[in-house]
């Protein structure tokens, strides 16, 4: 309802009761005389002083309910006749003035919003709209508890001319939510300081998130950068640098529209010194039969350094002092005779500041180096046998498993596709997803294999990893000897958003945006022709309504410029973070892109690209000198750290054709193969194998392996005669293999089955025991295991595993990553397909 | 709110009725015998003017002392010959009119950034002044000058980019300064003038200025 003001009223002080200026009325006195004459004349002249101009007419404000107790609210005043004026315009500084927003408390005491707080919104200057941000605490309610108030509000143009809208706005008391905690706990204000916070699955999408000084409560409050809503337990957020020294309580206050706050009390420290980081811990394991002394590598060490050991259950179970060695070296003896076998997270605490880096992991195993806690991880998203895979790290440290391939069973599809998914601090797997960039041709029967690349300035998170898929039977019966090569995308390859800012013009509603930028590298890359590279980081912008403009910097990979880029955004306003799809594409020549509400794309290929996913595969120019499907590819390295990629065993053929020989190609320093593939110089095993098993034995995995070079075991598999082998055999790597030795052991009559070595220890683990070449069947879930003698060799018996799978498992793979072991996929009766995932340590 | 043109309009109509009743009063000429020829002694020439009253209207141009540009400037001023000084001495009321202007830009994110502004200052002076001829009226050529107090009447228009066109009156009290010469030509004179009038100029619009301007015109004496 309006209500017309009945009162004389002044705006600013500028203008009097009657309606002329205060300035002119001496300057009228004495004019009096002069004008008398005209008077008398018969001419009444008024004064006809003050401003003339438009008035204001409100209709309506949205939202109409707001809290802003603990924030600042927004909110849309709509109308008529909003007219600022431009004041001063003969002076040296000519400036707006905005129409006066006062909100009228029902007793009627009158509060101005800050002029600097009402606006017109983004390209909208029809004056039908001014968008007010009324300021935290300025009027009531002031707390949790106190009534709701229905203000009035109303607008006085500069000229004088104004307009009251009875009840328009009702300001709400704040309502409470858990906030539960905030990750890391403390930043340097050297440094940006990414943060993850969590409440009870109260945030709403996208709420706002402040730091404000524990000791003084009416300091100005620090807005956190890009707060990004991952769900309504999860927030992410950037710290900035340059904020005083000191304890902050962490606010979280949702849009206008729940009005939700939640207070975390102290819950962040801003400290001077860098914090700790951990890139590696030296070994990765150790036994409860003697202590074990460690190695970490990092940053930010300084003394005092305390080490601290936590459990499943982040609980502190033990804690030792660090030698600080270098700034990013320190050393360690964990007591892990007094320790469980289980895995542990590092935590690393310089006590100068008491900041501290949570590393994943330590694993403590029992003497026998059994292997235990077989549990059920998350399953593929497609069921596969035959598949290939591996584990990877990127450029970040983020650890993954990648399913590449495969088919869904007998007679099913052969499979082009690849899953990957994101390992966590203990080891637990996220959701299996798959990713855009496919196999150029669906391999089944392949064999993948990782190799990183790591140098001088990163020596334990490779600085690129490639993955190579050799051979394999297509979905046409055709043995494969091609080897498709991908590179694992880098973040340091991906666009950086420079700015992102509103745009005039636009459709966009109100809420919060966000964007992803991705460059399209150019058909000559050598590693991801044509590809694309991850995308940014998330940009994100709260608008009123219009467009939003975003720039980037140019991207030059491997010193090619970008041949364009790709543009991804939220499908609505305040939708959930890493929700983009792309909307557009630009030249390379292009560094921004104005949004006007453009739509996006609907296919899976039109989402970003992230960490963990892969580029384009492209076809290596070294193909293997003999099509083979169901061998197996290992990265081998000889003794001056020379790498090479050595392809053994297989058939040549869908039935039949069971090989015995092994090629070889040389990796260089990038990480390309370098030579054909070439069995000259190797040596074939002595038994041909398909569907065997195969583990790489390195001073890695095995401390009494005295080389630094590596040694391949293969076991089982079906041989030349499409019976089953129960037989090991070893051969020495140095640039070939060197001759095979026939092991006395027996490994189990499996083919199919799947090795690793842990532990000091050689595991075979599933397989099937029955069939032929073409039709393997009667499959296990149980294991084999020995352990390695003190010259690296196996000399002992090799007996039945105190644990096994939690269900028969053959022509699926097993991963050693990350100190766990992963069995996935594969089959349950030699013909199925399986989703399913184990994880043992 | 009486608008700024309907006051123009007022104030012509009553600066000439003013006008008629001064020169229709009887009291004038007889009464205070300002025409006879003793009074104004024996330098008239034949057919020398032997005003009471007379009429000058002008045209010319004006630089305002502010940052506003140059423009037109009008006038009209209605002289009454006092009989002192051999009619040298005259009183004067002076109506004024002109309109200059100025533009700019401002840049303001309440409002998208860059917005255009155009201001037009309507400047209506009513002004009381005293002239003093340097030679009676018998003369070819009559140099004067006079000062007078001065009533500005002014209204500051704004349009904008920005929403709605603006404006702002008020009344402010300044001076003028005028010194010219009169040529016979005719039955009048033909009159050369530079007149300076100033008055403060302080609406919300312009900021503290002022209304003042320096005018050079040309007009045409006739009396009676």
């Amino acid at each position: 309802m309006r209500r017309e003001n009945s009162q004389p009223w002044i705006a600013d002080g500028r203008v009097n009761p009657n309606g002329c200026s205060q300035g002119a009325r001496n300057s009228r006195r004495l004019g009096r005389m002069l004008w008398a004459l005209l008077m008398l004349s018969g001419f009444a002249l008024s004064c006809g002083e003050g401003m003339d101009g438009p008035t204001p007419r409100l209709t309506s404000v949205e939202p109409s309910t707001v809290a802003t107790a603990f924030a600042d609210a927004t909110v849309t005043l709509h109308g008529s006749g909003f007219s600022p004026v431009v004041v001063g315009a003969l002076g040296d500084h000519p400036a707006v003035e905005m129409p006066a927003v006062y909100l009228i408390a029902p007793g009627g005491v009158r509060t101005q919003v800050p002029v600097a707080n009402v606006s017109f919104p983004s390209g909208d200057n029809s004056g039908t709209q001014l968008v007010v941000v009324i300021p935290m605490g300025l009027v009531a309610p002031f707390a949790p508890g106190e009534p709701d108030v229905a203000y009035d509000i109303e607008v006085v143009n500069p000229n004088g001319e104004h307009d009251i809208l009875e009840g328009a706005l009702t300001i709400t008391a704040p309502s409470f939510f858990d906030l539960v905690s905030i990750d890391p706990p403390f930043g340097c204000t050297c440094e940006r300081t990414t943060v993850t916070l969590t409440s009870d699955g109260a945030f709403v999408s996208t709420p706002t998130v402040f730091l404000g000084d524990t000791a003084d409560p009416s300091a100005t409050r620090v807005a956190l950068e890009r707060v990004a809503f991952v769900d309504a337990s999860t927030l992410t957020a950037v710290v900035p640098p340059g904020i005083p020294v000191g304890t902050y309580d962490v606010i979280v206050i949702n849009p206008p529209s729940d009005g939700g706050t939640g207070v975390l009390e102290s819950g962040f420290r801003v400290v001077s010194l860098p914090v700790p980081v951990v890139v590696a811990v030296v070994p990765g394991r150790g036994n409860t039969q003697d202590d074990t002394p460690v190695t970490l590598f990092g940053a930010n060490f300084r003394a005092p350094l305390r080490i601290e050991l936590l459990d499943r259950t982040e609980n502190v179970v033990v804690t030792v002092n660090g030698a600080v060695v270098s700034d990013s070296e320190a050393t360690a003896t964990f007591p892990t005779t007094t320790m469980s076998a289980a895995p542990y997270l590092v935590r690393v605490i310089n006590e100068d500041e008491e900041t501290y880096f949570t590393f994943s992991g330590f694993l403590v195993t029992n003497p026998s180096g059994n292997l235990e806690n077989f549990v059920t991880e998350s399953g593929l998203t497609t069921a596969r046998r035959l598949l290939t895979g591996g584990a990877a790290t990127d450029d970040l440290g983020n650890r993954y498993l990648y399913a590449i391939g495969g088919d869904t069973g007998a007679g099913g599809t052969v499979l082009d596709t690849i899953e990957r998914v994101q390992l966590s601090k203990f080891g637990a797997l996220g959701h299996w997803s798959e990713q855009r960039n496919r196999l150029l041709t669906p391999r089944t029967g392949a064999s993948a294999v990782f190799v990183p690349l790591y140098t001088a300035q990163s020596p334990f998170v490779p600085a690129k990893n490639f993955l190579y898929v050799t051979g394999g039977l297509d979905d046409n019966g055709q043995v494969l000897d091609s080897v498709e090569r991908a590179l694992m995308l880098s973040s340091a390859d991906a666009p950086r958003i420079t700015h992102i800012d509103p745009a005039d013009t636009g459709s966009l509603g109100a809420g919060t945006w966000y964007y992803k930028v991705s460059a399209i590298l150019s058909s000559a890359d050598p590693d991801n022709p044509g590809g694309e590279t991850m995308a940014s980081d998330e940009a994100i912008l709260t608008l009123s309504s219009g467009g939003v403009t975003l720039e980037w910097e140019a991207i030059q990979v491997g010193g090619l410029d970008a041949a364009g880029y790709r543009i991804y955004r939220t499908d609505e306003a305040n939708g959930a973070s890493q929700q983009e799809r792309l909307i557009a594409e630009v030249d390379g020549a292009t560094l921004t892109y104005t949004d006007e509400g453009d739509a996006p794309g609907d296919a899976a290929a039109h989402r970003p690209l992230g960490p963990g996913d892969t580029g384009v595969f492209v076809l290596d120019d070294q193909a293997l000198t003999q099509a083979r499907w169901g061998h197996q590819t290992l990265l081998m390295r000889d003794g001056l750290g020379a790498r090479s990629l050595l392809v053994v065993g297989g058939k040549s053929a869908e039935s039949g054709g069971v090989l015995d020989s092994v090629e070889v190609s040389d990796l260089d320093l990038l990480g390309q193969l370098s030579t054909p593939f070439s069995t000259m110089g190797t040596t074939p095993m002595n038994e041909a194998r398909a569907f065997f098993a195969a583990a790489v034995e390195t001073s890695d995995n095995v401390s009494t392996y005295a080389s630094s070079g590596s040694r391949l075991w293969v076991a089982g598999g079906v041989g030349s005669t499409g019976a089953i082998l129960d037989t090991l055999e070893e051969s020495d790597f140095e640039g070939t293999n060197g001759a095979w030795t026939t092991n006395g052991k027996k490994a189990g009559r499996t083919a199919g089955g799947m090795a690793v070595i842990v532990n000091e220890k050689l595991f075979l683990l599933g397989g099937a025991t029955a069939g032929t070449d073409t039709d393997l069947n009667s499959v296990v879930g149980t294991g084999r295991d020995t352990e390695f003698d003190n010259s690296g060799e196996i000399s002992g018996s090799i007996n039945s595993t105190s644990s096994s799978l939690l269900a028969p498992r053959a022509l699926g793979i097993g991963i050693a990553g990350a100190g766990f072991i992963y069995f996935i996929g594969g089959s349950s009766t030699g013909a199925n397909a399986l989703s399913t995932v184990e994880r043992t340590f | 709110m009486k608008t700024f043109h309907t006051t123009i309009a007022d104030l012509l109509g009553a600066t000439l009725l003013v006008a008629f009743t001064l020169a229709t009063l009887p009291v004038t000429a007889e009464d205070l015998d300002f025409s006879s020829d003793e009074s104004v002694g024996s330098t008239s020439s034949p057919g020398s003017p032997d005003w009471t009253v007379a009429f000058a209207p002008r045209l010319g141009a004006i630089v305002p002392t502010s940052s506003l540009g140059p423009f037109v400037g009008v006038g009209l001023e209605f002289d009454v010959f006092l009989p002192v000084l051999d009619k040298q001495l005259v009183a004067a009321l002076d109506l004024s009119y002109t309109r200059p202007g100025a533009s700019g830009a401002v840049t303001d994110a309440r409002v998208g950034g860059r917005q255009t502004y155009d201001l037009a200052v309507d400047e209506l002076g009513l002004a009381l002044e005293v002239f003093y001829r340097f030679f009676p009226n018998d003369q070819e050529l009559v140099p004067f000058a006079g000062l007078g107090l001065l009533v500005n009447m002014l209204q500051s228009n704004q349009d904008s980019s920005l929403p709605g066109a603006n404006s702002e009156t008020s009344t402010e009290v300044g001076v003028t300064l005028a010194g010219g010469v009169d040529w016979r030509l005719g039955p009048g004179f033909l009159v050369g003038e530079l007149r300076f009038a100033y008055s403060a100029l302080s609406h919300e619009l312009t900021g503290d200025s002022n209304a003042g301007n320096v005018g050079l015109s040309v007009g045409y004496r006739i009396g009676f």
